[in-house]
């Protein structure tokens, strides 16, 4: 077998345990259940938003909810409709979770919101919107090649993380914290690689169908600004 | 992953002033990535290679005849029972058959659990059937939920234990299906103390991954591993070969059809590498769709449907021997009221050996399964939707093709 054949097989999947998995259904909900918990006390109870210990009481009494063993468990119901969330999808709820709590520390991490309109982070979205798509078309059969089937390859793990490298190295600006803001995604592959979790496949390791659900109404939004944005400077400067 | 940051931090103070020098560290990354991923990994297995059921002279299949038939004993209380699927035991073993099938109150109910029964080789008779596998309790293993139970699917590994492959679904109907691998969990496999757990939920798919569903007996491999035949049901039917070790570990998944409606593939082996999937076809009025593969399964072709009708139901095949192919289908075009039993030399040229059920055109004899075990054919089928028949078929004495 030469280096090319083995960096290309798609039959020398690596699985995760059944306990790691276990785990992992648990620990993701739990973190994506504390951020919505989050979201939504601070919304509806604005007051929450001044109040950092009542929102992290929240957070963290949601989050260990997941974690109450059987069918009391919100992970129980969230795993048996859409199993586990993809490793990029609960890192980015922790880092939500600690924008909202400690947004001095999220800007030390360039996790404020403003990482979220950069060009190459931008870039980094419309890939997820796009890969999402083929994905969802490979899972009815529409595409000529088998994308799911070849994210169990390492060679998937190598080329997912060289795409998602690639919008940094080459729009972010100059010392900018290009590498922290953008290295979730090579960060997931390389937890990926030790544990592999969630599935073993490198996609359900960097995009689940929610996650690419948020990422189109991101980019449809940034868009949506964008335009109305240039319009107004357009219409002024026609004016 | 922290060590990871940290070292990309360093190194991005170090070259984060050049957009070439950082393409060389992307590069540098994703290279010491796909290393650290490769060297985990086990080796490429063996091209697949399936391995013939029958190891001694062939019989003669055209002179197959019922020797014996009935119903196979159901669950107390149960009105329910569907998809049975039949698994050899090896020799020496006091059981020679083991079946599995579905049951509850009715198919989708909530108390469905699949149900097995044997048949002993001492007696000639099938045991009081017994639950094995129960969705609650799988779910309390799993962590999460399976909303219901329906076909399970059994095999043998090269250590001996049993493996169920069960769809379960998660929130929806049959299209909301997932494939629950379980592994015999129990010391012995004697029906009284066979006991099951989870090993995990096959990855099949993007989507939440549902839709897929398991119905047809595997291919077993020579290296003692196995094809799995399963198909995705959500809007679309197409179906996939998921390919397992001798130990049941999963290596990878094929398309088998570029057919938007062909589903419940049964593979037939016609050497070690060329082998047939037949299937099931959607369409109304259609025909048992087929597809090929010469090189154990890497790739696969369409071929032109068979001249056998389907009335959208499922069909199971047996590669005996060269040359000699096994099927059973409902042969009628409008219903499900007839069994037939065909045997081929070429897969596609049929002709009948034996009518296994002939009734009324509202009547249901369905998803057949076919197993080669001491010298005799086993089928068994679903009668109604309410209980297991079973027949056993044995050539004339001395008869060779």
């Amino acid at each position: 077998m030469n280096w090319l054949d083995a960096v290309s097989a798609t039959d020398t999947a690596l699985m995760p345990t059944l306990v790691a998995q276990q785990i992992w259904l648990h620990l993701g909900w739990s973190v994506v259940l504390a951020w919505l918990a989050l979201v939504v006390v601070q919304c509806v109870w604005p007051s929450a938003r001044s109040s950092t210990r009542l929102s992290a009481i929240v957070a963290l009494a949601v989050g260990l909810w997941a974690w109450v063993p059987g069918t009391a468990s919100p992970a129980y119901w969230l795993g048996l409709a859409f199993q586990a969330p993809s490793i990029v999808a609960v890192l980015l709820c922790a880092g939500a979770v600690v924008r909202r709590l400690h947004p001095g520390v999220a800007h030390k991490l360039a996790l404020d919101d403003g990482a979220w309109r950069t060009g190459d982070v931008m870039a980094l979205c419309v890939l997820g919107v796009l890969a999402g798509w083929a994905l969802l078309l490979d899972s009815f059969a529409l595409l000529p090649l088998q994308l799911y089937a070849w994210g169990f390859s390492p060679l998937a793990v190598g080329v997912i993380a060289l795409a998602a490298l690639l919008p940094a190295t080459l729009l972010a600006p100059r010392g900018t914290g290009w590498v922290g803001r953008v290295a979730v995604v090579p960060a997931v592959l390389l937890l990926l690689v030790a544990v592999h979790l969630p599935t073993g496949n490198a996609w359900d390791a960097v995009l689940d169908p929610w996650l690419w659900l948020v990422l189109q109404f991101h980019v449809g939004r940034s868009w949506w600004v964008y335009y109305k944005k240039s319009s107004a400077l357009r219409i002024f400067h026609e004016g | 992953m922290f060590l990871f940051l940290g070292a990309s931090l360093l190194l991005q103070s170090i070259f984060g002033r050049s957009v070439l020098l950082r393409l060389l560290l992307a590069l540098l990354a994703t290279c010491a990535l796909l290393v650290l991923d490769v060297v985990q990994r086990p080796h490429q297995p063996p091209p697949a290679l399936a391995a013939w059921p029958v190891t001694t002279a062939a019989p003669d299949l055209s002179t197959l005849r019922v020797v014996d038939r009935g119903p196979i004993p159901m669950p107390e209380g149960m009105a329910a029972a569907h998809a049975s699927t039949l698994l050899a035991m090896p020799a020496g073993h006091p059981a020679a058959l083991t079946v599995f099938w579905f049951s509850g109150d009715r198919e989708s109910g909530p108390n469905v659990q699949i149900a097995a029964s044997q048949y002993l080789r001492a007696t000639g008779q099938w045991t009081p059937a017994r639950f094995v596998v129960n969705r609650f309790a799988m779910g309390e293993q799993l962590g999460f939920g399976l909303r219901r139970l329906g076909n399970p699917l059994a095999w043998l590994d090269g250590d001996g234990r049993i493996h169920l492959f069960v769809v379960a679904t998660g929130g929806g109907g049959w299209a909301a299906s997932r494939v629950l691998h379980l592994r015999q969990s129990s010391a012995g496999s004697s029906l009284q103390e066979l006991a099951f757990a989870p090993v995990r939920v096959l990855p099949l798919s993007w989507l939440w991954n549902t839709s897929f569903l398991v119905r047809n007996a595997p291919l077993s491999l020579q290296d003692g591993g196995m094809v799995l035949p399963v198909h995705f049901e959500l809007g679309l039917k197409y179906p996939v070969a998921v390919r397992l070790d001798a130990q049941g570990n999963f290596r990878g998944l094929e398309r088998v059809s570029q057919r938007s409606y062909a589903l419940q593939p049964t593979l037939v082996m016609q050497s070690s590498a060329n082998w047939l999937a037949l299937m099931r076809d959607e369409r109304p009025h259609g025909k048992i769709i087929a597809a090929a593969t010469h090189d154990g399964g890497r790739h696969w072709n369409d071929l032109p449907d068979l001249t056998l009708d389907n009335p959208d139901a499922a069909v199971a095949g047996l590669g005996l021997a060269p040359g000699q192919l096994l099927l059973a289908y409902n042969s009628s075009i409008a219903s499900r009221g007839t069994l037939e039993l065909s045997q081929s030399s070429d897969g596609r040229q049929w002709t009948p050996v034996q009518t296994l059920e002939h009734g009324a055109p509202v009547d249901e004899f369905s998803y057949p399964a076919l197993l080669w075990q001491d010298g005799s054919l086993w089928v068994t089928y679903t009668v109604d939707r309410h209980r297991i028949a079973w027949a056993r078929l044995r050539p004339r004495a001395g008869s060779t093709p």
